[in-house]
């Protein structure tokens, strides 16, 4: 009789183990970050790691970003399903006729600063004039210069690749930086915050929100439900990496090892931390991965205006996200 | 009137001979046992005093003698201004005559090696045993922007790059410093940069060096770079991804953050740091290398 009833039950729950998302046929994805495994990606990681991926029946491999790897030229290429850009990069490549679209607005606002030494004397933009000031080579190069251009400043500009290295030697006077990173790794180099001015560009009207999910316009078109599924996996990972930081952190440790990226606990709680702020929409009251219409047309106005794009491309055919 | 008196037991009055006693001495003994320690402390920071100013002179020497070599090769190319060929010379005989060595570059202003030719990068550099040879003139490397040739372009002096993971020609797994040195070209009136000559340092032989120092069986040595990046320490996570701020940050140390200010303004000193990774108190002897303002700190356990 009891074993009667195991079987019984076995036969009840054999259904229901067949239909969980572990045993159904995942769909295989590739996914690239925008840059080296770091915090700045840790909700894609944690999604993967806790199996938040396959839950939505997605087998996601994760592809570690860095110069050799530029998620534009993969997307176009078809190397890749989905990758993150920030939103500038997005709309540039759309407004030049790239057919790529939005399909979920993970961070919400700006992180870039230019920022100098206080004992450099610069205390306002003003002050920028006649100094040396570095920007990325690559990245957010338009902010940078439209930034510049925006308040008349008239410097000589050095671009840089990476790092905080040319701002240290006094290569530069003022240099560009983001908030969750570079500024951090100043700190751990010895400067207090004390003796720095910052310059944050949402001070100066420019609050663009920065890391977005991308993919190709076709991609979307063919299969908008695994589009979606790849943006709310992917905050769920956002969710579970932000209220489990420790563990977030030794994940995260782990992809930076097999990619040699050099880092420490110190700097990796310090930009998790700050992804918190990136991600909330605190004050705008829109649900996670919204790209909204007011952000993005701030950032098209910007653009245009500075005459870094010559078309503003349609908010409806460049997000597909959820309103 | 009459006269009070006190009865006192025998008992009561040797305990009280005893205690005043002891009292007394104590406190003597006491005195003793710190003015020993203070002397033992004394001593053991006037050894690691001394044994950290002969081992920093002997790694100033070295790094001395490394700056010596694209130095040295400035000078040579200011003079001959070399064709293609001595050039490749040039660099093989720096490469393959100096163990410390482990590339070296001659990377030219944009149009400067040849009118037409934008990027000009000779590069020479140690892989299995052999000596390879690379031109870094293809457009994608954009050493104009990479710190080793920015830098000492912009600052228009020598100086030396912050260690970093080889990442190009090298072929990654080794950390690697950068010494850069700015040459020019004088046509009898004006004196023009030309370009950046740099030597890649493999950094093995200076982190053998600092990890043989040792006061006593527990003490141990840690090397930073002149933004406080750790370069050498007996744990193997902590060169090139920690840095003294991290870790003061980390282990809630200000000391530690206090010691790479003052390593970072061209001080030594001694400081308490505490409980520092284990259960136990350590002090630190720290002290700068003049040549490059790297420095070096020797850790040793209290009492």
């Amino acid at each position: 009789m009891k074993n009667m009833v195991l079987i019984l039950g076995f036969l009840v729950l054999l259904p229901l183990v067949m239909a969980s998302p572990q045993n159904k046929e995942l769909k295989k994805v590739t996914f690239l970050p925008s840059w080296v495994p770091q915090q700045q990606f840790a909700g894609y990681y944690m999604a993967k790691e806790k199996g938040i991926y396959a839950k939505y029946g997605l087998d996601v491999t994760i592809i570690p970003g860095g110069y050799r790897h530029d998620v534009v030229t993969s997307l176009k290429k078809g190397e890749i399903d989905f990758g993150i850009m920030f939103l500038y990069t997005g709309v540039m490549e759309r407004a030049n006729g790239a057919k790529i679209v939005n399909i979920g607005q993970i961070f919400q606002r700006s992180s870039i600063m230019f920022i100098a030494k206080k004992s450099s004397g610069i205390k306002t933009l003003k002050d920028f004039n006649g100094k040396r000031i570095g920007i990325w080579r690559t990245i957010a190069k338009e902010l940078t210069t439209g930034f510049l251009k925006n308040h008349n400043i008239n410097a000589e500009i050095v671009p840089f690749d990476k790092g905080t290295n040319v701002f240290l030697n006094g290569a530069v006077d003022v240099t560009v930086m983001m908030n969750y990173n570079e500024y951090h790794r100043l700190i751990n180099s010895g400067i207090n915050p004390d003796e720095l001015n910052k310059f944050n560009f949402y001070d100066y009207g420019m609050n663009f929100p920065e890391d977005g999910i991308y993919c190709m316009e076709s991609l979307f078109k063919k299969d908008p439900a695994l589009c979606k599924k790849f943006v709310a996996a992917s905050i769920e990972g956002w969710s579970y990496a932000l209220t489990h930081k420790d563990e977030t952190i030794n994940v995260v440790d782990k992809y930076k090892e097999m990619a040699k990226v050099a880092d420490n606990r110190s700097h990796a709680k310090w930009m998790l931390n700050s992804m918190n702020d990136m991600i909330s929409s605190s004050g705008k009251n829109v649900t996670e991965g919204t790209l909204l219409e007011s952000d993005y047309n701030n950032l098209t106005n910007f653009l245009y205006e500075s005459k870094f794009i010559t078309n503003k491309p349609l908010y409806g055919d460049f997000y597909k996200g959820s309103r | 009137m009459s006269k009070i008196t006190f009865k006192i037991s025998k008992p009561i009055l040797y305990t009280f001979i005893v205690l005043v006693i002891a009292a007394a001495v104590f406190p003597v003994i006491e005195l003793s046992r710190m003015y020993e320690r203070y002397s033992w402390k004394k001593h053991t920071r006037e050894q690691a005093q001394a044994k950290l100013i002969g081992e920093v002179n002997r790694i100033q020497k070295t790094i001395l003698s490394i700056e010596q070599i694209p130095q040295n090769l400035a000078y040579v190319l200011e003079f001959s201004k070399p064709k293609k060929e001595h050039m490749n010379i040039l660099l093989n005989a720096v490469v393959a005559n100096n163990d410390e060595v482990f590339g070296t570059c001659i990377a030219f202003e944009p149009y400067s090696f040849d009118k037409d030719t934008l990027y000009y990068a000779p590069y020479l550099y140690k892989k299995d045993g052999k000596i390879v040879s690379v031109n870094s003139s293809d457009s994608s490397d954009h050493y104009f922007s990479k710190d080793w040739y920015l830098i000492p372009k912009t600052i228009n002096k020598p100086v030396w790059i912050e260690p970093y993971f080889d990442e190009g020609a090298g072929g990654g797994n080794i950390i690697l410093a950068t010494y850069s040195v700015p040459f020019y070209y004088y046509d009898g009136a004006n004196e023009t940069m030309k370009g950046i000559v740099s030597v890649d340092i493999s950094l093995d032989w200076l982190s053998k060096t600092v990890s043989s120092i040792k006061l006593f069986d527990e003490s141990y040595c840690i090397l930073v770079s002149e933004n406080g990046t750790i370069i050498s320490a007996p744990n193997p996570q902590w060169p090139y991804n920690e840095s003294l701020f991290s870790i003061a940050d980390e282990y809630r140390l200000p000391s530690l953050r206090e010691i790479g200010r003052n390593l970072q303004k061209g001080k030594s000193g001694f400081v308490d740091v505490g409980e520092f990774g284990t259960r136990r108190d350590w002090w630190i002897y720290y002290m700068p290398i003049p040549a490059n303002n790297w420095g070096v700190l020797l850790v040793v356990p209290e009492g």
